[in-house]
C-alpha cells in the first residue's frame, strides 16, 4: 500500500509563543483507508485535519501529500485535487449566493475546462448520485436542508475526484435521522470509489462505524491509536478510557482539555491521570505499549495492557 | 405554528408594501425632476409673475422674491441634486468597495493597514468641516461639462470622504467572508485567488455596500443641499434645493412657501429612499 497523506510531528501554533494547537503529531493515510481521529473539544483535531488537507501550514513538522511536501504544492497544482475536506457546518460550507448545480458545476468548469452546459449536465449526475432532486439542485443553500447541503459539500468535494476525503464533523450538525444516511454516503465512496476517508468525530460510535484505523488526540498529542475495534473495545491510554466512559450513559466524569504542554511535565494528560506515578516523568516519544499498528503513548497503561506487557517480557 | 407563519407573512407583506411606496415616491421625484425643467412653459430662471406669489392654480408653489416659478425652480433643483447623488454615490460605491475587497482579501497586512488608516484618518474628521475645506481648494465657482458653478467642487469634495464609508464596509464584509468554510472550500479545490474574490465574496460584498448605496442617496442630497445652504455650495442663480431654502429663510413668516416646499420635496425623497434601504437591509437580513 502506498501512503496517501503523511504527516510527521506535526506542529501548530496560533501564535508564536502561544500553546500549540497540535504538538508533534504523526499520522499515515494509505489509499482506500478509514482514519478516525477522535477527542474532546480543544483537543485539535479540527486543527490538525486543516493541516492534513493543506489549507493550515505547521509550525514544525512536515505534511507529504503523494510523496510531495504540502508548502510546496502550489494553488493551481492538480494534486490539490487529492485532498478534499467535508465540513462540520453544511450551511456555511455552501457559498450562499450559488445553486447546488453551480457549485459543483464551477469546480467541472475549472478543472476540466468544460462548457457550461457540459459541467452542468456532469454536476447534476454527481449530485443525483448524492440523492439530490432536479427541484433541490436549483436552490441555493438557504433554501435547502442541512443533510441536503452536506450532500452538495460532498458533491462538490467529488466532483475533484479526490484519493482522499477529509470530515470534518460531518454529522454533528445536522438531524440524528439523517447523521445515518450522510454516514452511509461516505462509506458507499469508499467502497464505490475506493476513497481514503479521515474522519473527525467526538462520536466514538461514528467512528467505530466509518473506520477500522483511529487515532486518540489530547491537548494537541496523538495519545493512542490502532485499529478502531481494539483501542475502543480495549484501550491502552488512560484517556481513551476515559473518553469512552463519557459516553452518556456511561460511568466517566470527563473534564474539559486543560493545556497541560509546557508545565514541564513530558506527559500531556499528566494533570489528569488518574495512573500518574513518579517514573511518569521519564516518558519519551519511544515509551509505551507497542503491538502492531497499535500504540499508546503511556508510561502505565490500563491494568490488562501492563499484564500483557509482562507476560511478554517473561 | 400557524400563528408564527401567519405573523412572518403579515411582516413580509408590509415590508413589501412599504418598499414600493418608497420606490413609487423615489420613481415620482426622478420623473417629475426631469419632466418638468423640460416640458415647462418657462425656465426655472426666468421672471413671470410677481414676487412672492402665493400657491395657486397657476403657480403651484408660488413664486419667490424674484418672481421665478417656485414650480419649475424646485423640480429643477431636484435634476441637479439627484445628478450630483446619483454621480458621488455610484463612483462611490464602485471605488470604495473594490478598494475595500482588494484590502480586505489582501495578504499584505501592510497594504491592509496602510489603507484602513488613512480611512480612519479620513472618516475622523468631522465631515462638514473637511468638505467645506476642500470645495475651497478644489474652487467654488469652477463649472464642468453640464454642471453648473459650484456643483464640481461639490461633487469632487464629498467623493473624496464618501468612498472611506464604502471601502470600510466592503473590508469588514470581506474579513468576515473569508473565514467562512465556502472560502476554505474554494481554495481547497484550487481555485485561484482573483477567482474566489469575483465568484465568492464580491457578491456577498457587493449586497452590503449596495444596501448602504440607497440610503446614501439622501445623505449625499441633504450634504448638497446643506452646503448651498450654507453659501457653500451651487452659485446663484442655478436652482438647487439647499439654495432655494436659504433664499427664503428671511421672509419665513410672509412667504413660507419659498423655504418650505423644497423642503417638503427633500424630506419625501428622503422618506422614499429610506423606506426602500429599509427593506433592502431586512432582505438582507
Amino acid at each position: 500500500m502506498s501512503s496517501l497523506l503523511e504527516t510527521r510531528d506535526v506542529t501548530v501554533r496560533y501564535r508564536q509563543d502561544g500553546p500549540a494547537a497540535v504538538a508533534g503529531a504523526s499520522a499515515r493515510i494509505d489509499a482506500g483507508e478509514a482514519l478516525g481521529i477522535v477527542g474532546e473539544s480543544g483537543s485539535g483535531k479540527s486543527t490538525f485535519a486543516k493541516v492534513l488537507a493543506g489549507v493550515l501550514a505547521p509550525s514544525g513538522g512536515e505534511v507529504q501529500v503523494k510523496g510531495r511536501r504540502w508548502q510546496e504544492v502550489k494553488r493551481r497544482d492538480p494534486i490539490r485535487r487529492t485532498v478534499q475536506m467535508i465540513f462540520q457546518d453544511p450551511y456555511g460550507a455552501l457559498n450562499p449566493w450559488m445553486s447546488a448545480r453551480e457549485t459543483v458545476a464551477e469546480v467541472f468548469r475549472f478543472w476540466e475546462r468544460q462548457s457550461r452546459a457540459q459541467a452542468v449536465e456532469q454536476a447534476e449526475a454527481l449530485l443525483a448520485e448524492m440523492g439530490l432532486s432536479k427541484g433541490a439542485m436549483a436552490r441555493r443553500p438557504g433554501e435547502l436542508s442541512g443533510g441536503q447541503c452536506q450532500r452538495v459539500g460532498i458533491a462538490r468535494a467529488l466532483a475533484c475526484s479526490p484519493d482522499v476525503l477529509i470530515a470534518d464533523e460531518p454529522t454533528s450538525a445536522l438531524d440524528v435521522s439523517v447523521q445515518a444516511q450522510i454516514l452511509n454516503i461516505l462509506v458507499g465512496l469508499r467502497e464505490t470509489r475506493g476513497l481514503a476517508i479521515v474522519l473527525i468525530s467526538h462520536d466514538l460510535a461514528v467512528v467505530r462505524y466509518v473506520s477500522e484505523n483511529a487515532l486518540v488526540m489530547y491537548a494537541g498529542q496523538v495519545v493512542e491509536r490502532g485499529p478502531t475495534a481494539d483501542l475502543l473495545g480495549s484501550p491502552w491510554h488512560p484517556y481513551t478510557k476515559i473518553l469512552m466512559d463519557a459516553i452518556p450513559g456511561g460511568t466517566g466524569d470527563l473534564k474539559p482539555v486543560r493545556n497541560e504542554i509546557g508545565d514541564g511535565h513530558p506527559c500531556c494528560f499528566a494533570a489528569r491521570c488518574p495512573r500518574l506515578q513518579a517514573d511518569c516523568q521519564s516518558l519519551s516519544e519511544e515509551a509505551g505499549p507497542r503491538e502492531g499498528d497499535r500504540v499508546a503513548h503511556c508510561m502505565h497503561p490500563l491494568p490488562e495492557r501492563s499484564e500483557q506487557i509482562e507476560q511478554r517480557a517473561q | 405554528m400557524k400563528l408564527g407563519l401567519r405573523s412572518r407573512g403579515s411582516r413580509g407583506r408590509k415590508r413589501s408594501i412599504a418598499l414600493w411606496c418608497g420606490v413609487g415616491l423615489f420613481v415620482a421625484v426622478v420623473l417629475l425632476s426631469i419632466l418638468v425643467p423640460i416640458f415647462s412653459a418657462y425656465g426655472p430662471n426666468q421672471l413671470v409673475a410677481k414676487p412672492f406669489q402665493a400657491p395657486s392654480a397657476s403657480h403651484l408653489f408660488g413664486t419667490d422674491a424674484l418672481g421665478r416659478d417656485l414650480f419649475v425652480r424646485v423640480w429643477a433643483g431636484g435634476r441637479l441634486d439627484l445628478a450630483i447623488a446619483f454621480i458621488v454615490v455610484g463612483i462611490s460605491f464602485l471605488v470604495g468597495t473594490l478598494i475595500g475587497i482588494a484590502t480586505g482579501a489582501s495578504h499584505r497586512r501592510w497594504l491592509d493597514s496602510l489603507v484602513m488608516r488613512f480611512i480612519d484618518a479620513l472618516i475622523a474628521f468631522p465631515f462638514l468641516v473637511l468638505i467645506l475645506a476642500l470645495i475651497v481648494v478644489v474652487g467654488r465657482d469652477r463649472s464642468a461639462w453640464v454642471l453648473p458653478a459650484g456643483a464640481p467642487a461639490i461633487i469632487i469634495a464629498i467623493l473624496l470622504i464618501d468612498w472611506s464609508i464604502y471601502g470600510r464596509l466592503a473590508r469588514g464584509e470581506t474579513l468576515s467572508l473569508r473565514s467562512r468554510d465556502f472560502v476554505t472550500a474554494g481554495q481547497m479545490i484550487g481555485y485561484p485567488q482573483r477567482r474566489i474574490v469575483s465568484r465568492h465574496l464580491l457578491p456577498g460584498v457587493m449586497r452590503i455596500t449596495a444596501a448602504y448605496a440607497v440610503a446614501d442617496v439622501i445623505l449625499v442630497i441633504v450634504a448638497t443641499a446643506s452646503l448651498s445652504f450654507l453659501g457653500a455650495g451651487v452659485q446663484a442663480p442655478t436652482a438647487e434645493w439647499g439654495s432655494i431654502m436659504y433664499e427664503g429663510r428671511t421672509v419665513l413668516a410672509n412667504a413660507w412657501w419659498v423655504s418650505v416646499i423644497p423642503g417638503v420635496v427633500l424630506a419625501f425623497t428622503g422618506l422614499a429612499v429610506g423606506l426602500i434601504a429599509d427593506a433592502l437591509l431586512n432582505v438582507e437580513r
